[in-house]
């Protein structure tokens, strides 16, 4: 007995003083002011480390050409768990000084703790920073008026992509509305073809048909009404009809019985519709990039692409998009080099790095983007007529509706991924859905 | 043990042996043909289709992403992952199975509630430990966690094959007047050799696989480690497959050379963990 | 960093005063000359509690406190509210269900296999050994190679469900629950079974021959030979591989995270996938240490009771007193 008191009395004061330990080192930095702990002259950028990185490599070696304190490029891994790194070091000497960001939410809570620079500051001082951008994408990061985020990489609205063959052999044009694409779906799975490929194991590929149906159906604008915690917007009749134009997709095969086994990463849909056993694919503007490099010939010859379907009665305005905004990329509150970061940032609107980006096949949210497209000799004709879609789409939507898994707090993130992916398998009706979503959606709290 | 060699073949055992080594197989030739495969080769042709291209691209964009460094970081941390288990465990599971200490007892129990902290629950406390003792973003600051974590299993190994030690051989030789320190080094580790080669086995898996610890307790390329190099090949919708597969093949052989040539004596040393 | 002085302070002391104990007892007779002390376990002890449980303890602290893990926006302590989410939340019973289901099903699974692919290797043919050293391969592919390349195998459309549609009906393996988990048993069992023939057919080759001899000269058959011979000799290194098995299965979730993300509807939602989703994709690190915890009293209680059931607890030789 008397060691075994011994033995908790030991552990009792170890776990006292782990405790301690932990959370002394847990409060330590403070939100504001620069942090002298961090290296000297230079400037830490945590690169999201997948093959677009390499862009971002190359404008911090432009910059590094003149300045003085170094940008020195940290290759964090491009998935799931970049924000968790990013986390987890802000606030010690060996943050970064600038990491990427996907929009609002997800900034939201770094946000409330002070731990991400605002950049008004910095635009007040260079006009550009704000101006060089596409308005709708830049204001994807101002919160309350303030803005934190200079946008980065590619522009990602969602719209159909389609195989040319396989509409031809079934005598159909591509469709231009809702009705279309029920209609043609009957035809096609007739002789045999999935008509829309979806990688429903991925989760936020079924996403991307909630958007479009809420978008034509109620509008963007009632969507992120209801993204904001309006619950009507979920109960509404326009939303009922929205849930109803899916599940007659869903019910008439349009997507195939077995997409609850398809994968994006693995190619499953790519194969789909590079191969000709798929019609349509709804999906992101890198599925252009993915498409090419899997399959270069389907992309030169039969890879077509079209916004994405109106629809008759809808109350959306014409033209609405979803999608992926951009990224973007955040300073760190305590950086030890804010008129450095300021600096390189500019670089993020700089003509190289608009060519770099279109290199690899994304559209940079630069005002620029669109004569940089047509100007630019090295992309060939193809390319150049799909980054002019891309472009003009973005352009010309009334809206752009962020994806809602990146709207919704990050709390209900995983949530909303299910109830999708639920009502698509059929193990949610409408109602629960609706109160799914209204769950997920309700402000304060959780 | 001549008898295992049985005079009749056993064929039932042998064609289940091939049939299993064929459901192996078939991932790992998917992966050397997607690796020899340009992207366009490997889609078209499906996941079962015969190989139609022969490339070595792939692999000259994995060296050129510099997988040879990662690589010689990856083993690194496994030998000295596997070196500091060397030094604990053995020393810790001879007192286990030896001792009369009821603190050791106590410790026993420790060890079984450590068996399933994973390792994401404590990688938050863990950065904050590794960078206040000023390890962050170096090798050391992956190996210490990633030897601590293997711990408590290599140590319920150990003792399974500890407690196979013939009673008599320990009287015998304290009859001798050994004390502990020779009974350890001339009676215990010799003949739980198996344990030992097991315990080598699996921490050095578990250190050449990490992921989430070297992700997160390292930030430069000088000590990025191959698993979290993978990540290269991918976008952030898509993967690059057949250059994926190719760095995978990379970090595979090195590991498996090392096995071809260590097979023997490991097989010799796991002969009785926990067995006679 | 002073307290932390203080700590080993203390439990250095503390092991010396178990050491002076075990002194005492040493005196008593002959018996006990040469066993170790406590003072053996104290380096292991020190260091993985150093680098395990103290991070532990913290988990045990941020189970009362609500924290999104930006490290300046410190913890705030919020009671016992993490806890009793534990206790309404419908996720929790179905994915302790769902684990267990796939740690039960892992164990029946992968021993079998170890112990037919172990004493078949075991034999000294050559190609066996050929055979062998290519089942070693699954153990050194990176998860993320593996999900991919199992995505890829059993897609509807283009891989083993389509060419073989007798054996996988319409191929939507991922799209119902029971086969999804059979998917993700079944990947465990391709990756994980190579290191348990690996054990076994060291086991089975120390088995010593007389035994077989001595059944062979009763007339015993092979059939019998693996029953009455192999098998019990074999019965130590089942539990030990039982319990890698069981570890195993309730920590790693990648392949879920990758291949299934939880689905079909949350049926392959296992703990530590859950654990994973609440703390690093929602950022709620209070709740996510509460399952993490869940899941730690879990494993220690099926470990403790395997170790209890088998005698695998026995501090002493169990040669013992024999």
């Amino acid at each position: 007995m008397n060691r075994r008191k011994t033995f908790l009395r030991t552990s009792g004061v170890a776990a006292v003083a782990a405790v301690a330990l932990l959370t002394s080192a847990c409060s330590g930095g403070s939100g504001g002011g620069a942090n002298e702990s961090r290296p000297d002259n230079e400037l830490h950028i945590a690169v999201y480390g997948d093959a677009a990185a390499s862009a971002e490599q190359a404008a911090a070696d432009r910059f590094n050409e003149t300045s003085d304190v170094k940008v020195v490029v940290d290759s964090l891994p491009g998935d799931d768990t970049y924000p968790t790194a990013v986390r987890t070091s802000l606030g010690t000497a060996n943050a970064p000084d600038i990491f990427m960001s996907w929009g609002a939410a997800d900034i939201q809570q770094l946000v409330d703790a002070g731990a991400i620079l605002p950049l008004d500051d910095f635009i007040a001082q260079v006009p550009e920073l704000k101006s060089s951008f596409l308005p709708s994408v830049f204001d994807g990061e101002v919160i309350d008026g303030v803005s934190y985020g200079i946008p980065m990489r590619g522009v990602a609205p969602t719209f159909l992509f389609y195989n040319k063959s396989v509409l031809a052999d079934a005598g159909l044009e591509p469709a231009a509305s809702w009705d279309d694409l029920v209609s043609q779906s009957a035809t096609l799975a007739d002789s045999g073809v999935i008509p829309v490929a979806l990688a429903g194991a991925d989760k936020w590929p079924t996403q991307m048909w909630f958007q479009y149906a809420f978008a034509r159906q109620i509008g963007n604008e009632q969507v992120a009404k209801g993204l904001a915690g309006d619950a009507e917007v979920w109960a509404s009749d326009g939303s009922k009809k929205a849930l109803d134009d899916l599940s007659g997709l869903i019910g008439d095969g349009a997507f195939g019985a077995t997409f609850d086994s398809v994968g994006y990463s693995n190619q499953g849909t790519t194969a789909l519709l590079s191969q000709g056993k798929a019609a349509y694919e709804l999906m992101g503007t890198w599925n252009y990039a993915t498409l090419a490099a899997a399959d270069p010939t389907f992309a030169a010859e039969d890879l077509g692409w079209i916004a994405f379907p109106s629809l008759d009665g809808g109350e959306g305005k014409a033209g609405e998009i979803a999608g992926n905004l951009s990224n973007y990329y955040n300073v760190a509150a305590d950086t030890r080099y804010p008129e450095v970061a300021r600096d390189f940032l500019k670089e993020l609107y700089s003509d190289d790095f608009v060519k770099d980006e279109l290199a690899l096949g994304n559209l940079p949210p630069t005002v620029s983007a669109g004569d940089f497209i047509a100007a630019d000799t090295t992309i060939d004709a193809q390319k150049k007529e799909y980054l002019t879609f891309v472009f003009d789409l973005v352009q010309n939507a009334p809206s752009f509706q962020l994806s809602w898994d990146q709207t919704v707090p990050t709390a209900s993130k995983t949530g909303l991924q299910d109830a999708v992916a639920g009502y698509f398998n059929g193990s949610l009706d409408s109602a629960a859905w609706i109160t799914q979503m209204q769950a997920l959606t309700a402000p304060a709290g959780q | 043990m001549a008898t295992r060699t049985l005079a009749r073949p056993n064929w039932i055992g042998g064609s289940f042996a091939v049939a299993w080594l064929l459901i192996i197989l078939l991932p790992v030739y998917l992966m050397v043909r997607a690796a020899l495969e340009s992207r366009a080769a490997y889609t078209s042709g499906g996941p079962l289709a015969p190989p139609t291209e022969f490339t070595l691209e792939n692999f000259g964009l994995s060296f050129e992403l510099g997988f040879g460094h990662y690589l010689l970081n990856a083993a690194i941390i496994t030998v000295g992952t596997v070196a500091i288990v060397l030094v604990l465990v053995p020393p810790l599971a001879y007192a286990i199975v030896r001792s009369r200490s009821r603190g050791v007892k106590t410790v026993f129990r420790l060890l079984l509630i450590g068996l399933a902290i994973p390792a994401q629950v404590v990688v938050i406390p863990l950065y904050y430990l590794i960078n206040s003792i000023g390890l962050y973003d170096s090798l050391l600051g992956v190996i210490l966690p990633t030897a601590a974590f293997v711990i408590p299993l290599t140590t319920l190994i150990l003792t399974g094959s500890m407690r196979e030690i013939n009673n008599e051989l320990y009287e015998a030789i304290s009859m001798d007047g050994a004390g502990p320190i020779r009974t350890f080094f001339t009676l215990v580790v010799p003949l739980s050799r198996g344990g030992i080669a097991t315990i080598i086995v699996y921490s050095a898996l578990n250190a050449w696989n990490g992921f989430l610890l070297p992700l997160i307790l390292t930030r430069s390329p000088e000590v990025m480690v191959a698993t979290v190099g993978l990540s290269s090949f991918r976008q952030q919708y898509s993967v690059n497959i057949p250059g994926l597969m190719s760095a995978v093949i990379l970090t595979i052989i090195p590991i498996f050379v090392v096995y071809l040539f260590a097979r023997r004596s490991l097989v010799a040393g796991l002969m009785g963990v926990g067995g006679k | 960093m002073s307290r932390v002085v203080t700590r080993e302070h203390v439990q250095t002391r503390s092991a010396a005063s178990f050491e002076e104990r075990g002194d005492i007892r040493r005196t008593g007779g002959p018996r006990l000359t040469g066993r170790p002390g406590f003072l053996w376990s104290v380096p292991a002890v020190l260091y993985f509690s150093v680098f395990a449980l103290l991070p532990l303890v913290f988990a045990v602290y941020l189970s009362f406190t609500k924290y999104n893990g930006i490290r300046v926006a410190p913890p705030v302590f919020v009671g016992t509210a993490n806890w009793e989410r534990l206790f309404s939340d419908p996720g929790i019973a179905q994915s302790i269900g769902v684990t267990l289901a796939l740690v039960v099903l892992a164990v029946v699974t992968q021993i079998p296999l170890g112990v037919l692919t172990g004493v078949w290797a075991a034999g000294r043919q050559r190609w066996r050994a050929v055979v062998v050293a290519l089942y070693f391969i699954p153990l050194l592919m990176s998860t993320a190679a593996v999900s991919v390349l199992w995505g890829s195998l059993l897609d509807p459309n283009f891989g083993l469900p389509a060419a073989l549609p007798w054996l996988f009906g319409d191929g939507n393996l991922l799209g119902r629950q029971w086969s999804a988990i059979a998917v993700i048993v079944f990947i465990y069992l391709w990756g994980a079974s190579p290191l348990y023939t690996l054990i076994f057919q060291g086991a089975a080759r120390g088995i010593p021959a007389v035994l077989y001899q001595a059944a062979q000269i009763d007339g015993a058959g092979r059939a019998r030979q693996f029953f009455s011979i192999t098998l019990p000799q074999l019965r130590n290194t089942i539990v030990t591989t039982t319990i890698l098995i069981v570890v195993g299965t309730f920590t790693a979730f990648d392949i879920i995270l990758i291949l299934t993300r939880g689905g079909p509807s949350n049926g392959t939602a296992i703990l530590p996938f859950y654990m994973y989703q609440q703390a690093f994709i929602s950022f709620d690190l209070g709740y996510g240490s509460v399952i993490a915890l869940v899941l730690v009293v879990l494993c220690a209680i099926v470990s403790l009771v395997m170790v209890r059931l088998t005698g695998y607890d026995k501090m002493d030789s169990s040669q013992e007193g024999i």
